[in-house]
């Protein structure tokens, strides 16, 4: 080490101590400076014998103890104590310094503060980098067959040999995988995340159900087969950047709803799998026009329903949620039919505009119903809808009943009952507007347990919960859960519920 | 990088071993659940410990018959082989809570539940029986242990035991001669990080050893013979009283994740360097039945790149150099000195050896899986090292064993309390121990 190195690195150590009241040991020492270990315990001293008066030092005294000549012992000792500990050891033993500071603090461990958080902003940094945290650098021992694993690439030299190979390839392989997912989320910020972490968080989405769909813009990758394992850590590890992303990234959502509706119309031959990259790929194509059609509607009820989204995971919900606005098929009808003249015919001019924006979002999630039908009933795809709905719904339904005092005389509601093919007893709502029949044809399943369930599910909309047994059981007189689609009216491309229940 | 302080300086090189890893048994991933009890794991233990002692009994007390406890006739000497059950008088029962009258049940909990009133009973799959005589303390046994007992019944219909046979020492693989260097494995165990009583310094300047900053070259190059480090417990301790089922704040979530934050930076330093084990204990997020399940990789995403780092279950077995070594983090050893008492822990240590059980008051007391088809618990084969962790004090005893068997057991003290870490030399298997002070002022 060069003479003015030495003594540019000394003049630092000072500065530090006596200005910045800092610790320095010498591990900080020397991940500061690069030095070897050894190395910067020779500047230390350097150092104490240069700068000694003023400062405590610490000494560290190893090696083994008199009466016990066969234990390693350690101690650390300051300047004071140094003789008497050094009594106490036989033999060889090594004193060096271990750190230099203002004023010795009374708890030992204040010592050790500022190596932690050097340390600690050492692991912070991105997992692919390599540091001298990471890398076992400074110190006197190297060891060729440590092997490091950054996103299933290896990073060191071969592996220890004769390991046992089950265990070496099983642990492998399948930290491969999960380093992939736990690094690819680990310290690195949403902003940072490889092209591996898109894609999963891309698939996430339509998965979990959260907010990662925040990703989805980005680049559609094709899923990995085990796209659900990587996500159930991804929203293990990653929930605490996913989340905070989540809030982030709250506008994106609208598109995300609105984009549903265009990707609902997708054959329902496409996998789980296959579904969110479609999803990401219609989202970003549709984004634009969906942008404006979101703002239209009332952004503010878009955020707050956003807000309510989290636990639904479950096909059901989609039923459940149309049921969740009861008044919704009546508002919806009502636009659909008024289409075009929406601004004529509201008595208060306030409650018009609610029911205007209302409307709009009636229609939207009207359409979302009826897309539902068309749409295979295990698709994740069908989740985020039931957000939308949902979200929708949450929201709709005091803004519909604020506006539906003054009822449009057009149509009128009536109520029929029936018994289904099931043998189950159905309410129906009809209007006599035969636009709106048609529609509500289509939607009689799900329109008949938003009768049937109205009272339930205003409970359940308050818990934002909404289990979908419970519905189920409010809802379906006798019917079995996975009869709740009551698929038989609707769409025959539209899966069995039934699958979504794995049997165990 | 001073390129020039290389040249003048020593840098070691790793010793390197092969290492085995043999947890599958305690794995507990492919056991279904399926509302089953717990009589099906003292079965299993008991078709194979009887399977042993049948074997055993003949070299033993060769003129004697073996029979069931149902064929037991009165005066007739026998051999019966059973589980063994103690009845406590203070050992705690759930429906205590609910009695009426609460004057039996201290309020206090003892630490140890032994009365001088206990008994054992001897039980197999055809019926109970009652033990008595001196030859078989019930100071010293516990409920699970299978053992044969020579005896005969009286006519108060007791079984009167005359004489003890325990499994013994498992049979043991040779110990290679041929190692000429020495070659160390680390034990260290209770790091209770996050506990007030864990000094973090201390904690560092064992890394700072194990890894080869501290010291002069002459130390390093000891270091540098360490070969796999083993963590047996206890690793971190979190407050308990935020965990009640409330809603954490966010400032308090810091004090949960905080410690395992900081186990993982350390764990870090020392997988870069060395290969380490880390096994569950008592405190650790991990399940509270034994066998506990490795500690989630999620937890240490540090470390978990390593291939160095492995986390494993709680009893932990593997191989070193063929130096068979098994452990736990000490709920087994805990558990017995509720429920027997020796002098020392050694002595617990040692008997559930010769039990050749790991934990025989597993289920009974000691929380456990509900196996249906085998007992992971059962030492088929004998270790060489045997240690278990988060002791109060350090301790060991080299065991020899009936047919040659060499036995090194180890107490792990806890660190946060003690600073003391063990090593075992694989050359020989004599062990020493590794202590750090910190006390300056």
């Amino acid at each position: 080490m060069t003479l003015t190195r030495t003594l540019n690195v000394l003049d630092e150590i000072e500065s530090l101590v006596s200005d910045q009241l800092q610790v320095v040991s010498y591990k900080w020492l020397s991940r500061n400076f690069s030095l070897s270990s050894n190395t910067a315990k020779r500047l230390l001293k350097d150092f104490v014998e240069k700068h000694g008066k003023g400062f405590e030092v610490v000494y560290i005294v190893s090696g083994c103890l008199k009466n016990r000549p066969s234990d390693y012992s350690v101690k650390l000792a300051s300047s004071t104590q140094l003789p008497e500990v050094e009594k106490e050891f036989n033999g060889k033993y090594s004193v060096h310094i271990y750190s230099v500071q203002a004023s010795i603090p009374i708890d030992p461990a204040a010592i050790w503060n500022a190596e932690f958080v050097q340390a600690e902003e050492l692991s912070r940094q991105p997992s692919a980098t390599e540091n001298c945290l990471r890398g076992n650098r400074f110190c006197g021992i190297s060891n060729s067959f440590v092997k490091r694993n950054i996103e299933g690439t290896t990073g060191n030299v071969t592996a220890p040999r004769t390991e046992s190979v089950r265990t070496t390839v099983q642990s492998k392989s399948s930290l491969d995988f999960q380093k992939g997912t736990v690094l690819s989320n680990q310290g690195k910020s949403f902003q940072h995340s490889s092209h591996q972490a898109k894609s999963e968080t891309n698939a996430a989405p339509a998965q979990n159900q959260s907010v990662k769909s925040s990703s989805d813009k980005e680049k559609s990758f094709p899923v990995p087969p085990n796209k659900k394992n990587g996500q159930g850590e991804k929203s293990v590890t990653g929930t605490g950047g996913s989340l905070k992303n989540m809030w982030g990234r709250v506008p994106v959502k609208t598109e995300d709803k609105s984009a549903k509706t265009e990707v609902k119309n997708h054959s329902t031959d496409h996998s789980e799998d296959q579904k969110p990259s479609h999803d990401a790929d219609k989202k970003g194509g549709s984004d634009d026009e969906n942008q404006d059609v979101n703002f239209k509607r009332a952004p503010k009820s878009e955020n707050r329903k956003r807000k309510v989204i989290f636990d639904f995971s479950d096909e059901e919900y989609e039923d459940v949620i149309s049921l969740a606005s009861p008044s919704s098929p009546k508002v919806n009808s009502r636009t659909d039919g008024d289409l075009n003249s929406e601004d004529s015919g509201p008595e208060k001019p306030d409650a018009g505009v609610s029911r205007e924006i209302k409307s709009d979002e009636q229609e939207v999630s009207k359409e979302d119903r009826e897309k539902t039908a068309s749409i295979d009933a295990s698709t994740t795809l069908s989740m985020e809808k039931i957000q939308a709905i949902c979200s929708e719904a949450e929201v709709n339904p005091s803004k519909g009943r604020i506006a539906e005092a003054p009822s449009l005389p057009k149509r009128k509601k009536t109520l029929k009952t029936r018994i289904d093919e099931r043998g189950r007893e159905v309410t129906e709502v009809v209007w006599e507007e035969t636009e709106t029949k048609v529609k509500k044809e289509e939607d009689t399943d799900t329109n008949k347990k938003l009768n049937d369930g109205k009272n339930a599910n205003a409970v359940n909309r308050a818990q934002k919960k909404s289990p979908a047994i419970g519905n189920a059981a409010a809802t379906n007189i006798g019917g079995k859960v996975g009869s709740k689609k009551g698929g038989n009216v609707k769409d025959p491309k539209q899966g069995n519920i039934m699958s979504f229940f794995k049997k165990v | 990088m001073e390129s020039m302080e290389i040249d003048s300086e020593k840098v070691h090189e790793r010793k390197q071993s092969d290492y085995n890893y043999l947890d599958e048994r305690f794995e507990i991933q492919k056991e279904m659940y399926r509302g089953q009890q717990y009589s099906q794991i003292y079965f299993a233990r008991l078709h194979l410990m009887r399977t042993l002692l049948y074997s055993l009994a003949p070299t033993w007390k060769p003129h004697l018959p073996v029979c069931k406890v149902l064929g037991l006739e009165e005066g007739k000497e026998c051999i019966i082989v059973g589980t063994l059950f103690k009845h406590m008088k203070l050992k705690p029962c759930v429906l205590d809570e609910y009695s009426k009258e609460r004057s039996v049940t201290p309020l206090v909990k003892p630490h140890n539940f032994m009365h001088p009133d206990d008994n054992l009973i001897l039980e197999d799959e055809s019926g109970r029986v009652k033990l008595g005589g001196s030859a078989l303390s019930p100071a010293i046994y516990v409920t699970g242990v299978v053992v044969a007992l020579h005896g005969k019944e009286t006519s108060a219909g007791e079984f009167f035991v005359e004489d003890v046979l325990e499994a013994g020492l498992p049979p043991q693989i040779e110990r290679p001669i041929d190692l000429q260097e020495d070659k160390y494995v680390l034990l260290l165990s209770g790091l209770c990080i996050g506990s007030k009583s864990a000094n973090p310094l201390q904690f560092q300047l064992l890394v700072d050893h194990i890894t080869g900053h501290l010291g002069d070259e002459e130390e390093q190059g000891l270091a540098a013979q360490i070969v796999h480090v083993v963590i047996a417990g206890n690793s971190v301790e979190f407050p308990r009283k935020l965990i009640n089922g409330q809603n954490l704040a966010s400032k308090d979530q810091s004090t949960l994740y905080e410690p395992i934050k900081e186990l993982d930076i350390m764990l870090n330093q020392i997988a870069a360097g060395v290969s380490v084990d880390i096994m569950p204990g008592l405190n650790d997020p991990a399940n509270f039945a034994l066998p506990q399940q490795p500690l989630n990789r999620c937890l240490f995403p540090g470390s978990a790149p390593y291939n160095t780092f492995r986390s494993c279950t709680n009893p932990h077995s593997f191989d070193v150099d063929n130096i068979r070594f098994l452990g736990t983090s000490g709920q087994n050893i805990d558990d017995l000195d509720k429920y027997s008492e020796a002098e020392s822990k050694l002595d617990f240590v040692e008997r559930t050896l010769r039990w050749r059980h790991l934990a025989p008051t597993a289920p009974n007391t000691l929380g456990c899986y509900p196996f249906t088809d085998r007992d992971p618990f059962l030492i088929e084969t004998c270790p060489h090292v045997y240690f278990v962790g988060n002791q109060d004090k350090y301790d060991n005893r080299l065991v020899k064993g009936s047919e040659g068997q060499l036995v090194r057991l180890i107490c792990i003290p806890k660190f946060c309390d003690t600073g003391i870490a063990v090593a075992v030399n694989l050359k020989n298997l004599e062990c020493h121990t590794l202590s750090f002070s910190t006390q300056i002022s």
